[in-house]
């Protein structure tokens, strides 16, 4: 198990306590806007001063036990290949080459990070980390401005890329698709620790019956669903509303 | 670690200060040469007040000496003003793009980040130092030889200038980061942490000034000789405490 214990915040004032311990695989990190999470996954990356203990069954974690990704970090006026290379030469990245095929990078190498797009430039933040060889991955919205191709690629590696992943999203989709672990933070202080699962008390259910859509919630999911089919709609989609009630 | 800060501060400093760069050292080679010009002027004949017990000739060969020592000086705050804008403007930009943030998350530690800084820094020092001491001692040697005995102070003195801008400008930008400006460009000229990195130089340049009055060359050097030593061992003490004071949370938090 991955242990934190964290207490951080900015000139003084405390932003985010948090006790908990996740699972190895994937964690989600959710909660409202200003809720902590960014500032809890600085401190646990170390990127900023704060009280912490982090342990993986017992032992301290080491620096270069962790790869943190920010928002940001490339100059748009450096090539994305100069910044890559700095990046790669100062961390001793060890799968270059995974990372430049995952996330599509060959073509963008030569071209300044100012001219990309959004999406494009996450891209090229997220090669940075995704290239290095840790233990515990923590990513700060590492699916922010992807196009459905590469969001995709990135949610499917997410399990492979090392024993702990915890990213953060606004998105219940990406949680139910990659979370087996949820943390939930709100105002700085935990607010739920556990699998989705456990959430699963209230679901949508998206339907289609030709050009009609239909959206339901529901307590008893198996039972609306089986109504659905019976009145002749295709189930679309069902999801937790329970994760995007801790996301607002 | 050294070489890739090195490669980076280089670029960035050049991508961001490009304009002002080329502007600094085009003002550091100007002062530099302008003593060709100035040097001619100074002549036995035109020197007054000479303090009694002085030969016109000895008076001569000091008022060139002192006006080499000034022109030196003023050179090396071109150039450090330069050499800080290479480092300087790598650190504002890094800081504001994130790039310390995601340094430090991956596990380097600040006194490697401090380290490499101060090595980019210093490189920026050493190649405008040597630049603007061998501008200066072309002309000595071609034009007044005499006052060749000046030039090791003035050497001395020009280096304490650009290696104290350079450890200063690493200092404030990874201590007080709020001293820079922000936006990059231009306004840098009114950047407090530049204004700060260069005070040593200007310093040392009006320190020596109620010497020049006087054609007190001996009091002149001493004074260069005592007061650069003093910079270079306060620079050594300042680039041995940088990555122990240097603070994380502002490097990290000022990007947003």
């Amino acid at each position: 198990m991955l242990a934190l214990d964290v207490s951080a915040g900015y000139r003084g004032r405390t932003v985010v306590e948090v006790s908990a311990s996740v699972p190895p695989g994937v964690t989600a990190l959710v909660g409202p806007n200003g809720s902590g999470k960014t500032t809890l996954l600085r401190a646990v990356a170390g990127a900023i001063p704060a009280r912490r203990r982090v342990e993986i069954d017992g032992r301290p974690l080491g620096p270069r036990d962790v790869a943190y990704l920010p928002h940001g970090g490339l100059d748009p006026n450096a090539k994305v290949g100069d910044e890559l290379e700095f990046y790669w030469e100062v961390l001793g990245a060890e799968r270059r080459d995974y990372a430049v095929d995952l996330l599509g990078l060959k073509e963008l190498m030569g071209r300044k990070v100012g001219e990309l797009s959004r999406g494009q430039a996450r891209r090229a933040e997220l090669a940075v980390v995704l290239a290095l060889r840790r233990r515990v991955y923590l990513l700060d919205e590492p699916l922010e401005g992807l196009d459905v191709q590469y969001r995709g690629a990135v949610l499917g590696e997410l399990r492979r890329l090392g024993e702990y992943v915890i990213f953060t999203t606004h998105d219940p989709s990406a949680v139910e698709a990659a979370a087996g672990w949820l943390l939930a933070l709100r105002g700085g202080r935990l607010a739920y620790s556990g699998p989705p699962s456990g959430l699963r008390g209230r679901v949508a259910i998206r339907a289609r019956r030709g050009g009609e859509v239909v959206t339901v919630e529901t307590d008893r999911p198996e039972e609306k669903v089986e109504e659905l089919r019976s009145l002749g709609y295709s189930v679309e989609e069902v999801r937790s509303t329970a994760v995007e009630e801790l996301m607002r | 670690m050294m070489r890739p800060f090195l490669r980076r501060v280089w670029r960035s400093g050049r991508s961001y200060y490009g304009a002002n760069l080329a502007v600094n050292g085009a003002l550091a080679v100007i002062i530099a040469l302008s003593a060709a010009f100035l040097i001619p002027l100074i002549r036995p004949e035109n020197i007054r007040g000479i303090p009694p017990g002085i030969s016109p000739q000895l008076a001569y060969e000091r008022a060139v000496a002192v006006v080499v020592l000034a022109l030196s000086l003023a050179s090396s705050i071109g150039a450090s003003a330069t050499a800080a804008m290479v480092a300087g403007g790598s650190i504002q930009a890094d800081i504001r793009n994130g790039v310390y943030e995601m340094l430090l998350g991956n596990g380097v530690e600040l006194a490697q980040i401090a380290r490499g800084l101060l090595a980019a820094s210093l490189s920026a020092a050493a190649a405008l130092y040597l630049a603007a001491l061998a501008a200066i001692g072309a002309v000595v040697a071609l034009e007044a030889p005499a006052a060749m005995p000046v030039m090791p102070a003035a050497a001395l003195a020009m280096l304490a200038s650009v290696v104290s801008g350079a450890v200063l400008i690493v200092f404030i930008g990874l201590t007080k980061p709020e001293l820079f400006k922000m936006a990059t460009g231009v306004g840098a000229t009114k950047n407090v942490a530049y204004t700060i990195s260069l005070a040593p130089g200007v310093a040392l340049l009006f320190s020596m000034l109620p010497f020049f009055g006087g054609l007190d060359l001996g009091g002149a050097v001493a004074v260069a000789v005592a007061l650069s030593s003093a910079a270079l061992a306060l620079s050594a003490v300042l680039a041995v405490a940088t990555p122990r004071v240097a603070n994380r949370e502002k490097l990290v938090s000022q990007a947003e």
